[in-house]
């Protein structure tokens, strides 16, 4: 904010009564115009003719006044419609100050809110500055607010009164946030002890129902990964004091050595109950040794089955100091921030007929089918439309239209019939899936979100992930649709896989696995705030150098699983201190 | 210590007392809409500030956004531009946005109450100075300016210096056809724009206790045209019937327990007010503006005034630049001045009640053929509930436009102006100069008026058309 120590300038009188802030600047010109440029619509109606010519009987256009930085007007002045911009209007013309006998309340709050200070004098007092102006051939006024005095064209100094948090406020120019600020302890403990006397400004339910976090860590890396996960998420509970209970489930091998199952009937039911998977990884060489019966049903696929957990995102940004860890050239990739939104249980991966047979001649037939309905298009499409509406505004639409005309040309079909109906305001194109393939080795940063069948956005997400550089960095959401009672099923994951050659050397990435927590922040536990500081923590952490095996460049130090997520933890705590 | 229904709620929110008497106020809910939301958001990241309560704010785009139907994002241009970064700003901050497309949107003083968002003894703010509606409901509401929006945002408090207390005490039985449109216009005429100034307003007696919530909301609506930008009547069982039900309303023992805490809030009997006034209502006739402030009003079979008569020599002066501005004749009658567009819709009279109340004149007639008209319905949930009960096609019968909702023509922020000298009768809160488009003319007066004055094409007493 400005400060606002004295001024000498010309002053000009006003002195109707009740000038509401439509006649100080109309609304319609706040629609096109910014701060910094109202000057010339300030009173416009009384400034101009209707031919757009300068009205010589008013006094803001007499030679004498031009230039003017003190307003002297009538009672009421700034009354009517709150808008601020009136004050930024009376500041672009050139006006520091306003006197009069009484203001409209709010207008008079956000002139403070501006550093543009007004006086409250008596009507008579108004008056005989108003009358010396008049009379005055060079209308120069001083206003002081150090000694609180004003100083007329005859030398007759007049005092007023001010309040006196708002003088040193506007003496040293001070923003309120910041001064407010001081006080969030009493702010805090006013909130907590209100939400007991009052509840039902915060819920309309007895019993707040909190979203429900479910870690499991699955196989080879994932145990490591996660741990560093789990400490960060507990952080974010307890010192953020976000609503969300954790809990942590055996899946996979683990479950297998203690429970005798990949996962146990009681692990299910707490995935049925939860709203946000943190998963890890599954898969390791040990898996053979297990009977065929016990390994029969891949687990990750029924969660992600019967969840149907249909809307998979996988974001990729490049990160500046991890540039150099892509195989593409920095250039090419620098400021790349995308999503892909892949279809995650339909097409070919589920359709029927599936199969294969010998055939009488000798050899086999295999048959795998792309299937896709309308309303399994439409969803994906749908989810993607609202993610673009909420970044850069671009939706591309992947399919092979050209050759597979039934399915290709239905997803293109619906999808665009989805945005001419309800987003229009969405910029759609659509993509050929070999050129995608293409162009995102070209040039990654023309997009920002793709949608795709479960096929394509398998293959163009691994091709996406090398623009980001390791894969040990990415994340992954599948998130489901939401069901009656509100509620909606999600599993996060990092993009790597259970990495069993490195399993148990505590040298594995963790900030896939942190940051797809990131993500969980965000989409499940709707805290997108915070969600931010865990990302800018990660990438403060990498700025300073902390770097797992898999991002060092050659003859940097590389740190352990334990040091990069205690690096991550650092920046946080400092970030909130 | 007695206390006024303003006293309790305001003491109740005071966080910290601060120097030059003023008071730290704890926020309950931040409403934005879409002229300032995605500029607050923008602002606040500028400054690096996060947003404090994003659970206790709610959006929704209003005053830029086109009411054409099947209007969508950038049917209005620059509202397009506006809703995006409101859009944008929404999800990076996990706030509520009722959006454009869905079922909830409206005008952001029409879906509160209508959500169950505002609630008696809340403390409610909003950068728009008729956000007093809300006072209605017995909630404590005002409007706030861009940089207070920035300091809400941050830290979900707001800086206030305690405004003084004043009752407004209605007295009387409502004599039928007159509406609380009349009454609060008919209030603004005897005591000025400027008697509020720096009071809190209570409006209160057995008239007052009589009406709907919806017609409590158009009371305290204009209670700023009284130069207060706080206006409010004690919540009671009719309150209570109101909310019960509504989607963020408190629910079973919740709601139980929020009553008994709301029956505590009326005014304590003996309390003091700094200020009073009374009105008595049967007095009161169908009101119309023949000026350009809301207090320059007349009932409706009544002579526009003579600045001759008036005798302070600036009050003279206004009424005749009003006068000439309106292209009125001083000591004729204004009933039977013809005019070209009627308005009914805003915050101030766009709810079902309000259309029930145009519709019922209007079935069966058709508009004046010199007349355009419109009815803006204030919400997507208000225009369901009147298509549910087939009023659209009431209105359409005659002639009128049924739009889609916004706050449209009450102030042509998204294009909905009237041409130069156009005359029209609004069923809104601000006749100002310019206010409905340059030099247009702008009459206020209740949804009934409104559509007598579509009927016949002039400024008319609407108790002749019941007949």
């Amino acid at each position: 904010m400005p400060k606002f120590t004295d001024v000498t300038g010309r002053a000009v009188p006003l002195l109707r009564a009740n000038i509401d802030t439509d006649v100080v600047i109309r609304i319609d010109r706040l629609i096109g115009n910014k701060r910094g440029q109202l000057g010339p619509f300030a009173f416009e109606a009384w400034r101009y003719r209707a031919d757009g010519s300068e009205n010589p009987d008013f006094a803001l256009n007499q030679a004498k006044y031009r230039f003017s930085e003190i307003l002297v007007a009538g009672e009421n002045f700034g009354c009517g419609s709150s808008r601020e911009a009136a004050a930024w209007a009376l500041i672009d013309f050139g006006f520091r100050c306003v006197i009069a006998p009484s203001f409209g309340d709010i207008f008079a709050q956000n002139c403070f809110q501006n550093g543009v200070l007004c006086i409250t004098l008596a009507k008579a007092t108004v008056e005989a500055i108003a009358a010396e102006l008049e009379a005055a051939a060079d209308p120069r006024v001083t206003v002081d607010l150090n000694t609180q005095t004003i100083t007329t064209p005859t030398g007759t100094v007049i005092p007023f009164a001010i309040d006196s948090e708002r003088r040193l406020a506007l003496l040293e120019g001070l923003d309120e946030i910041s001064l407010t600020l001081k006080l969030v302890d009493q702010i805090d403990g006013f909130r907590s002890n209100d939400r007991r006397e009052r509840p039902w400004i915060y819920r309309s339910k007895e019993t707040e129902t909190m979203q429900r976090v479910l870690i499991l860590a699955g196989d080879g890396i994932g145990p490591e990964v996660l741990a560093e996960v789990r400490r960060i998420a507990e952080w974010f509970r307890d010192s953020r004091k976000l609503g969300f209970e954790l809990r942590e489930e055996l899946f996979g091998l683990a479950a297998w050595e203690r429970h005798g199952s990949l996962m146990r009937e009681a692990t299910w039911q707490e995935i049925l109950a939860s709203d946000a998977i943190l998963f890890g990884a599954i898969g390791s060489p040990d898996y053979a040794k297990l009977p065929a019966e016990a390994r029969k049903v891949d687990q990750l696929l029924r969660i992600r089955r019967e969840l149907d957990l249909f809307n998979n995102l996988r974001p990729v940004r490049t990160l500046s100091a991890l540039a150099d860890t892509s195989t593409l050239r920095p250039e090419v990739i620098e400021g790349c921030d995308m999503v892909i939104v892949r279809e995650l249980c339909g097409g070919i991966y589920f359709g029927t007929p599936r199969g294969i047979e010998p055939l009488a001649g000798g050899g086999e037939r295999a048959v795998n089918t792309t299937v896709y309905t309308t309303a399994e298009i439409e969803r994906i499409a749908r989810a993607a439309f609202e993610l673009a509406r909420v970044r850069r505004g671009l939706l591309c639409s992947v399919d092979k239209a050209n050759v597979l005309v039934e399915t290709g040309g239905l997803w293109r079909r619906v999808v665009q019939a989805l945005h001419d109906r309800d987003y229009p305001d969405v910029e759609l194109s659509h993509m050929y899936v070999d050129n995608c393939a293409m162009q995102l080795v070209r040039n990654p940063r023309q997009f920002d979100v793709m949608v795709m069948e479960n096929l394509f956005g398998d293959i163009i997400s691994d091709c996406a992930a090398m623009v980001a550089g390791s894969l040990g960095m990415l994340p992954s959401a599948s998130i489901g649709p939401r069901r009656a009672d509100g509620r909606q099923y999600a599993l996060y994951e990092p993009i790597h896989g259970s990495a069993p050659d490195i399993a148990g050397l505590g040298i594995a990435n963790p900030l896939g696995a942190i940051l797809s927590f990131a993500l969980c922040l965000r989409h499940s536990l709707q805290a997108p705030q915070e969600a931010d500081l865990l990302e800018r923590a990660v990438e403060a952490a990498i700025a300073k150098g902390a770097r797992t095996a898999d991002i060092a460049a050659p003859g940097m130090a590389a740190i352990s699983t334990r040091a990069m997520g205690e690096a991550v933890y650092a920046e946080l705590t400092q970030a909130a201190a | 210590m007695p206390a006024t229904l303003f006293d309790k709620i305001w003491t109740s929110h005071v966080v910290a007392e601060l120097s030059g008497g003023v008071s730290l106020l704890a926020i309950d809910r931040h409403l934005l809409h879409d002229l300032e939301a995605g500029p607050g958001f923008t602002r606040l990241a500028e400054k690096g500030y996060a947003v404090h309560s994003p659970e206790l704010t709610f959006l929704t785009p209003d005053h830029a956004v086109a009411t054409d139907p099947g209007r969508h994002t950038d049917t209005n241009k620059t509202g397009g531009r506006l809703l995006r970064e409101m859009r944008r700003g929404a999800f990076a901050a996990g706030i509520k946005l009722f959006d454009l497309g869905g079922e909830d949107q409206g005008i952001v003083h029409v879906i509160g109450p209508e959500l169950g968002l505002t609630l008696p003894g809340m403390t409610i703010v909003c950068p728009d100075s008729h956000t007093c509606t809300h006072g209605g409901l017995g909630a404590l509401a005002f409007g706030i300016g861009s940089t207070e929006v920035s300091h809400v945002l941050a830290t979900q408090t707001l800086r206030q210096i305690k405004p003084k207390r004043m009752r407004i005490s209605f007295d009387g039985v409502v004599p039928l056809g007159i509406t609380a449109k009349d009454i609060i216009l008919a209030t603004i005429g005897r005591i000025g724009t400027a008697a509020g100034r720096g009071h809190a307003v209570e409006y209160a007696g057995p008239a007052i206790s009589a009406l709907s919530i919806e017609e409590r909301l158009t009371i305290c609506n204009l209670s700023i045209e009284l130069g207060a930008k706080i206006g409010m009547i004690a919540p009671d069982e009719t309150a209570y019937g109101y909310i019960r039900g509504r989607r963020y309303a408190p629910e079973g023992a919740l709601f139980d327990q929020a009553c008994r805490a709301w029956e505590k809030l009326g005014s304590d009997p003996d309390a003091a007010f700094d200020s009073e006034h009374r009105i008595d209502v049967a007095s009161i006739a169908p009101q119309i503006t023949w000026g350009t402030s809301p207090q320059e009003v007349i009932p409706v079979n009544g002579r526009i005034p003579d600045p001759a008569h008036e005798t302070d020599p600036q009050r003279r002066q206004s009424m005749a630049a009003a006068l000439g501005y309106m292209g009125l004749v001083p000591g004729e009658a204004i009933e039977g001045t013809p005019i070209d567009w009627v308005f009914i819709g805003s915050c101030t009279n766009g709810r079902l009640s309000d259309l029930r109340e145009a519709a019922r004149l209007i079935e069966g007639r058709q508009i004046a053929p010199t007349v355009r008209a419109w009815v803006v319905p204030g919400s997507e949930a208000v225009r369901r509930a009147a298509e549910r009960e087939g009023l659209d096609q009431v209105f359409k019968a005659a002639g009128f436009d049924w739009r889609a909702p916004g706050c449209s023509m009450c102030l042509g922020a998204n294009g909905d102006i009237i041409a130069p000298g156009a005359r029209s009768v609004s069923t809104t809160n601000r006749n100002f100069v310019g206010r409905q488009g340059p030099s247009a003319r702008t009459h206020l007066a209740s949804p009934a008026m409104a559509a007598a004055a579509a009927i016949t094409g002039a400024i008319t007493d609407v108790r002749k058309l019941r007949g």
